[in-house]
């Protein structure tokens, strides 16, 4: 990309960012709120790069993003075998899909406490909660891809006597990446989201419990809110990350059409 | 005329029902033919005489209720390596390069890459396609796409390749001319050819032999052999064995709109959408 189309294209985001900044800004100085109800943008900022200079964010930052990528993997993977046997099976989808979504509509808030009490509040349990959030759109998107691949090149690839297996990697997988992939961007997000309810349930680490330790016994708010910046963040870049490789596994051959 | 060849086709007593929105439907009833080695045959008739359903059973993507279908010989069980099958819509894979989607049979047949890749190059060029070896479906046009379609169905060397309305979605030069390079790919290769068209110029103009099929049930009407010295060049066209061809088709599509007047079976080309009565 030339740099005046990177220019012309980061000016928006930057500006939209700008307004974000100065409306927060003005919120503060109307509103006169004290720093420990609303900081305002500079005094979180300022709070932000203390924290990760002097080591308070990073192992926390850590602990989640290991939490995530955990959940994510087990989730992800699990929400695909799913999403295949459900696109494969309407008795399946009859039989299962019942209970994945009741899963799904029970608050995870609701769920975390339990896996604690079950499973403790140690690493293994955070990933659980992490993939329980996560398999859900996978699992939907995969089976609603697989769904609309298109019987025609089906047929063609049974006429070349595929196998179920080439079928499924040649053909159904490739043809639902792009619906995978969207079920991914939402999965990332949740993940966070995931690790953080985990973390708050219980555990002596990681962002959530940073959050909770800001709250109370610290009664630090502006680094409660650097820490939710540093959550934000981490949910952005997973975001962008998602967008990045949907563009280079998809992108050549869809944004050609 | 003791000695007997063996057939490429040999296609007996072939009877195909489907059951479209609850109602059992005859495609095809009793059809009888063989094609010797090297032939190129093409089957005409209008919409809902089960060409396309033909197809599919000599191809082994459908099985017959009743009848059976034999390639060499023996008897089609299932999706056949010995028949090429190129349809309608060239059904590329559109996350596949063309290169890929030629190389697509020979991947799963368990080709290695470089072997496969290698193939798929000779074959491009084979129907004059390159250049594009790197290009995506939706960047080509329809002409193009077909020949790519007709590449990858002669991937694995079939004897027998079987054409589905191949050209039908294209304009009439393109249409024209790539029927030639059908001719010339022909000649090079030395298949068996069936192809299905809605086009009784284009039947005469390619085969050695037009079957003519009834509407549903679909049932043999007209075997007519096209007296044609090959190669053929597009000045046959004017000779006057390819007008008796014509007429001999036309007339038992004809005889067929006196007993039925509903249909329109004699002008079908452009007026049809070009669908047939594939099973659902």
């Amino acid at each position: 990309m030339s740099p005046r189309r990177l220019a012309s294209q980061a000016a928006p985001v930057v500006g939209a960012l700008v307004v974000f900044l100065v409306a927060w800004q003005l919120i503060v100085s109307v509103g006169n709120y004290p720093p420990y109800i609303l900081p305002d943008p500079g005094r979180v900022f300022d709070r932000f790069v203390r924290a990760w200079a002097q080591g308070t964010l990073e192992p926390h930052a850590l602990t989640t993003l290991n939490e995530v990528g955990l959940g994510l993997l087990a989730g992800g993977l699990t929400g695909l075998a799913l999403g295949i046997l459900l696109a494969r099976s309407r008795l399946a989808e009859r039989l299962i899909s019942p209970y994945v979504v009741a899963a799904q509509a029970t608050p995870i808030l609701a769920l975390a406490p339990l896996i604690a009490l079950w499973f403790g509040t140690g690493l293994g349990s955070k990933v659980l909660i992490c993939a329980l959030i996560v398999f859900f759109p996978i699992a939907i998107a995969t089976m609603v891809g697989i769904r609309s691949v298109d019987a025609r090149l089906l047929e063609l690839a049974r006429s070349l006597r595929a196998t179920r297996w080439q079928m499924l990697t040649k053909l159904e997988i490739p043809g639902a990446l792009p619906q995978i992939l969207g079920g991914l961007r939402i999965g990332v997000t949740l993940a966070v989201v995931g690790a953080i309810v985990g973390e708050w349930v219980g555990g002596d680490k990681g962002l959530g419990v940073l959050i909770n330790l800001a709250r109370g016994s610290l009664f630090d708010i502006p680094l409660m809110f650097a820490t939710l910046l540093t959550i934000a963040l981490i949910g952005v870049c997973l975001y962008l990350a998602v967008v990045v490789l949907e563009r280079r596994l998809v992108g050549p051959w869809a944004s050609s059409r | 005329m003791g000695q007997r060849q063996l057939d490429a086709i040999e296609v007996r007593g072939v009877t195909r029902r489907f059951t479209i929105a609850k109602k059992p439907l005859v495609a095809l009833e009793r059809v009888s033919f063989r094609v010797p080695q090297r032939q190129v045959v093409a089957v005409v008739g209008p919409n809902g005489s089960g060409k396309s359903t033909l197809l599919r059973l000599i191809s082994g993507l459908l099985a017959p209720d009743d009848g059976n279908v034999l390639v060499e010989g023996t008897p089609v069980q299932g999706p056949d390596s010995r028949v090429g099958l190129a349809l309608q819509e060239p059904r590329l894979l559109p996350w596949r390069t063309v290169l890929q989607n030629v190389a697509f049979p020979l991947e799963l047949a368990g080709w290695e890459r470089s072997r496969r890749e290698a193939r798929a190059t000779e074959l491009l060029e084979r129907v004059g396609v390159t250049g594009f070896e790197r290009a995506y479906p939706a960047q080509l046009s329809g002409g193009l796409s077909q020949r790519v379609g007709i590449a990858r169905a002669l991937a694995l060397d079939p004897p027998v390749l079987l054409l589905d309305e191949p050209f039908s979605a294209l304009d009439s030069l393109t249409r024209d001319r790539l029927n030639l390079e059908l001719l010339r790919l022909w000649e090079a290769t030395g298949s068996t050819v069936v192809l299905v068209t809605h086009s009784i110029p284009e039947a005469v103009f390619l085969a050695d032999r037009v079957l003519v099929l009834s509407p549903r049930p679909g049932r043999l009407l007209a075997d007519v052999a096209v007296d044609l010295p090959r190669p053929r060049d597009p000045a046959a066209v004017d000779t006057v064995a390819f007008s008796e061809a014509a007429v001999r088709i036309r007339h038992a599509l004809g005889a067929l709109s006196n007993a039925e007047p509903a249909t329109d079976a004699d002008a079908p080309r452009d007026t049809e959408p070009p669908r047939d009565e594939v099973a659902a």
